[in-house]
């Protein structure tokens, strides 16, 4: 019963938007909150803010990842076609949300590259 | 739910009487003063298609004439202040009078045709948007004839637009402009994300929506995030130059640079806003030309949708030369080179799915073919910008401005000219010729190339955009007489299609209900469609439904809706489950009312700021009479 309850949460409606929602959230705090933080890093003469900010938002995407993932699995791990009438509209859902959250870490990663090369106060 | 055969015991069956009840519901009024109170989806879609055409020709014209004067070295055809004026007005009008409106008309128009239901969600506030827009068009054109037209440039930076160097009302004008396309461009936005969300035919669940539908759906919230943006900073622009605040007065601790991160954070998404619409053309065509289900489909969703979102963090790619930090552009490099990635991933599904299929090259085909073509090479330019080091050297050079018209052009409007092709048959029931469809393709390809082309060459050469002459010793002359020959030719090109437009509706060659034999639901309808659209609303179980019925020669309909009021199926959001009954108002005066009583606020502002509060009373006013309720003893 326990993992049938999971299954209802994990698979819920309201769910299922949660790979949309996180990778590109997570992204958006990298890039606004990186942008922000240039001129402090400059003050402070140190990089970490930025290399903390690319890895707390490398992780939220990462859960992002990690809940779509799940939820794939879950409804049958097969790619999503137009048939299988509820399982395969969640399955379509989740594979987006994979991808989608996936991107935004790849995003993520490629807007940290930077920080090892250029200095804050340029 | 029943099924409808065409003998057999369960078959629906219409009585001409409810036929003709369910027609007099949805009726608009005919005469002059009728015209104004239509509120149907089609008729309104239909109006922000023609009138965003015929601005694309005035803004064209303006073209023709920029052209002309660069043509050559040192000519005299347009004086330095009517040259700023011409091209502030062409790319303003290009972007915000046909772009924009011209992709919310096919969305309004198709989408509810695409997901089987019989109007949008909110037909009044539907009228409301499109008597904005036209009222804000008219005004605005009424501004170049009275020598009073912006002339600050589409993007308007300040301090140039600032009331020291700007005294005029040009750019009042336009700051005005702006707000009467935010507010239309977000009704017509809302309409959709609640219809496509809401309205969808029972059956259709999210991966089984038109792929045009999905990327109608991403344009809307696009709209709905970045428009707010440009009504901050056109709202801080007018504040400053009417009550004197000084939001982007260095002098009093403003930031110029402010205006430019709010612009761009629209201005970003708002060519993206132009692009996703038409990438939903292309693959809606692409099916139907291969005749067999497109490659990809949850990939091409995946693209459409990560492009609109990662479009919002690349504006700062705009500000380069601006002097900000170097770290911090590099974040909007990265996520410019990023974004070629879905870009890529949507060429790369349509390749596959032309590949080995047995293209019918109809016009609408050709079009898109064209499309690669052009938008390739501009995506190409894209990435080569998205680069700071390059940027620099070209920033404000017509290499820009060959980019950008290919990534516009290319990525818009030709698509968009193919799907007019495509929809032509739907929206009036005739065929435009293949013939001239096919010439026209090739005049504007080939014109657009031999214009667009050269200003890359130009622009390398250190050719400034925005300079209304320049002198024969700098040589620019001859690649610019190629580009204005070019102009005539692309002009000449969609000349062609207009003509081809034109020239169907007198010659009667009827088409049939799906033409091209297209799987989409919009073709279930009569050409064009009811005035209720579909008699049944349809049910659906794959993608691509017309297939199925052809196979199986019979279909599911919904059945139950009253004929005597205006009645819409409501479905749950991501299985489209028939939840409910919808009853949409009736055709009214009021949207048009508020509409006019709201332009007065806008555009008396200009002049004096107690306009505001009139129209704001007035606008109330009218939005009472809009919303009076039914009689609840009433049951219609």
């Amino acid at each position: 019963m326990a993992s049938e309850s999971e299954r209802g949460v994990l698979l819920h409606p309201l769910m299922l938007w949660l790979g949309w929602v996180i990778g590109p959230t997570a992204w958006a705090l990298h890039l606004l909150g990186s942008y922000l933080l240039v001129s402090r890093a400059c003050e402070a003469g140190s990089m970490w803010m930025l290399h903390a900010t690319t890895l707390a938002t490398l992780l939220l995407s990462l859960a992002g990842v990690a809940v779509a993932w799940r939820q794939w699995g879950r409804a049958g791990r097969h790619w999503p076609g137009s048939g299988d009438g509820e399982a395969g509209r969640i399955r379509f859902m989740a594979v987006m949300g994979l991808l989608i959250s996936a991107l935004s870490a790849l995003l993520v990663v490629a807007e940290g590259v930077p920080n090892f090369f250029l200095g804050p106060c340029l | 739910m029943t099924r409808e055969r065409p003998v057999a015991p369960y078959a629906v069956t219409d009585s001409p009487e409810e036929t003709a009840r369910l027609e007099r519901t949805w009726h608009s009024p005919g005469g002059l003063l009728g015209w104004f109170t239509h509120v149907n989806q089609r008729m309104i879609g239909k109006r922000f298609i023609i009138t965003a055409f015929c601005f694309f020709l005035l803004a064209g014209i303006l073209g023709i004439l920029i052209r002309l004067q660069l043509a050559g070295p040192e000519q005299q055809l347009l004086g330095p202040e009517l040259y700023n004026q011409f091209f502030t007005m062409h790319g303003t009008v290009m972007m915000f009078f046909f772009a924009i409106p011209v992709m919310e008309g096919f969305a309004i128009y198709f989408v509810p045709l695409m997901v089987g239901t019989r109007d949008m969600a909110f037909p009044r506030l539907n009228a409301f948007g499109y008597y904005v827009y036209l009222i804000g068009g008219i005004v605005l054109f009424g501004s170049l004839l009275l020598s009073m037209a912006p002339n600050a440039g589409w993007f308007n930076y300040v301090p140039l637009s600032s009331k020291l160097y700007s005294p005029g009302y040009g750019v009042d004008v336009w700051t005005t402009m702006i707000t009467f396309i935010e507010v239309s461009a977000l009704t017509a936005a809302v309409e959709l994300i609640v219809t496509t969300l809401r309205m969808r035919a029972p059956g259709m669940s999210l991966n089984r929506m038109p792929l045009f539908v999905w990327a109608a759906l991403v344009m809307s919230f696009m709209i709905v995030f970045a428009m707010p943006a440009v009504i901050v900073s056109s709202t801080l622009l007018i504040l400053d130059r009417l009550v004197d605040t000084q939001f982007f007065i260095v002098e009093s601790g403003g930031e110029p640079l402010l205006w430019q991160h709010l612009f761009w954070y629209f201005g970003h998404p708002e060519v993206y806003i132009i692009l996703v619409p038409a990438l939903g053309m292309i693959s809606t065509i692409i099916i139907t030309f291969t005749r067999r289900p497109i490659y990809g489909y949850t990939a091409l969703v995946l693209s459409v949708v990560a492009i609109g979102f990662v479009s919002f963090g690349l504006w700062v790619h705009h500000m380069f030369t601006t002097g900000l930090p170097q770290l911090g552009m590099s974040f909007f490099t990265a996520a410019s080179a990023t974004i070629a990635i879905p870009s890529g991933v949507q060429i790369f599904c349509w390749i596959a799915s032309l590949w080995g299929a047995k293209i019918r090259f109809a016009t609408p085909m050709l079009w898109v073919l064209g499309f690669f073509a052009i938008f390739v090479i501009g995506g190409l330019t894209g990435v080569m910008v998205a680069s700071i080091p390059f940027d620099t050297q070209v920033h404000d050079t017509f290499f820009l401005v060959a980019h950008f018209h290919y990534v516009l052009i290319g990525g818009a409007v030709f698509p968009l000219i193919g799907a007019t092709y495509y929809w032509w048959p739907k929206i009036t029931d005739r065929m435009m010729s293949e013939t001239a469809g096919k010439w026209s393709f090739w005049l504007a390809f080939i014109g657009f190339n031999v214009t667009f082309f050269p200003m890359h060459q130009l622009g390398l050469e250190g050719m400034p955009r925005r300079i209304y002459t320049y002198v024969e010793e700098m040589g620019w002359g001859d690649l610019n007489l190629l580009a204005t020959i070019g102009s005539l030719v692309l002009a000449a090109g969609f000349g062609v299609t207009l003509i081809n437009a034109v020239w169907s509706v007198f010659r009667d060659r009827r088409a049939e209900p799906n033409p091209w034999g297209a799987p989409t639901l919009e073709w279930a309808a009569d050409s064009p469609p009811a005035s209720y659209n579909f008699r049944h609303i349809p049910m659906v179980e794959s993608r691509w439904p017309l297939w199925d019925w052809e196979k199986a020669g019979e279909r599911a309909v919904v059945t139950g809706l009253r004929n005597d009021r205006r009645e819409v199926v409501l479905t749950s959001i991501l299985d489209a489950k028939p939840v409910g009954v919808q009853v949409l108002p009736e055709p009214t005066i009021w949207p048009f009312v508020s509409a006019l009583a709201a332009s007065m606020g806008f555009i008396g502002i200009i002049f004096h700021p107690v306009f505001f509060v009139i129209a704001f009373f007035l606008v109330a006013f009218t939005l009472v009479a809009w919303f009076w309720p039914r009689r609840p003893w009433r049951d219609d």
